[in-house]
């Protein structure tokens, strides 16, 4: 790893949190949209939080925030395929699941943003659950 | 040296591969953050090379390189995936490099060698 790569957390910091609150913003517009049929239609709240997990595994692994990474990596299996697949799951599980995931999202940026450590961070219950939610679809998750 | 076109939704990948990418002295010559966008900026800015995020907002990666390998068949198409590229989509579409998710100045350059 040359030097370059080894201060992206401090190139890139500002860029991050400024990133996160937008995307935990998305989530929010997503969220009420799941009890108001028009908007689930246009807005597809499940497809938002399939691309802001996506985005998030990818932007906190090159950052280095393992706890954000990991939290994005097992949720954005969840919401994979949900539009095409059969085996989806209703709406209620995922409403409950997502609520959680954008309370611990909000947390970890709350603490990046006061340059706290999010190591301490327990996303246990919430990554339990997503297993669950997976292995409801018939999902083995993490895959071989 | 490369004329170079970077797709990515996010604010932050997009940087990070516009510093990696002169560093390794390819010219980046636009931006994009939406499928939309990248074809708008394709056909403006001619790009050699085009790295290009699989997840976007409004037309997926998948789609946006079956209009570029349309466009201009001879420009080169690096994929910026996460772990997650399911067979049945590379085979639609003609890919000549990927870069896994996250993205690395080392990674980078080993596409950009794999497609000279």
């Amino acid at each position: 790893m040359n030097s370059g790569e080894l201060n992206i957390q401090e190139q890139y910091y500002d860029l991050f949190t400024e990133e996160f609150e937008d995307l935990i913003d998305q989530l929010f517009k997503a969220l009420k949209a799941v009890h108001n049929p028009k908007e689930h239609e246009q807005l597809d709240p499940w497809n938002v939080f399939f691309r802001v997990t996506h985005t998030l595994k990818g932007n906190a692994e090159l950052m280095g925030f393992h706890p954000i990474s990991e939290v994005s990596k097992i949720s954005c299996e969840v919401y994979r395929g949900l539009a095409t697949d059969n085996n989806s799951l209703p709406d209620t599980q995922l409403y409950s699941f997502s609520s959680k995931l954008f309370s611990l999202y909000s947390l970890f940026n709350h603490l990046l943003k006061e340059h706290k450590n999010i190591d301490a961070v327990s996303y246990d219950s919430l990554y339990q659950e997503a297993k669950t939610l997976l292995e409801r679809r018939g999902i083995t998750y993490p895959k071989n | 040296m490369a004329k170079v076109l970077i797709v990515d939704d996010s604010r932050l990948s997009v940087m990070a591969l516009h510093n990696m990418l002169n560093r390794l002295g390819h010219d980046v010559v636009a931006q994009a953050f939406s499928g939309t966008e990248a074809i708008k900026k394709f056909k403006e800015f001619k790009p050699q090379v085009v790295t290009l995020d699989f997840v976007m907002p409004d037309i997926n990666g998948v789609e946006v390189c079956k209009e570029l390998n349309q466009l201009d068949p001879s420009a080169k198409i690096i994929m910026i995936t996460t772990d997650y590229f399911p067979e049945n989509l590379r085979q639609q579409i003609k890919v000549h490099a990927y870069v896994q998710k996250p993205i690395t100045i080392k990674k980078l350059e080993v596409a950009f060698q794999d497609i000279e």
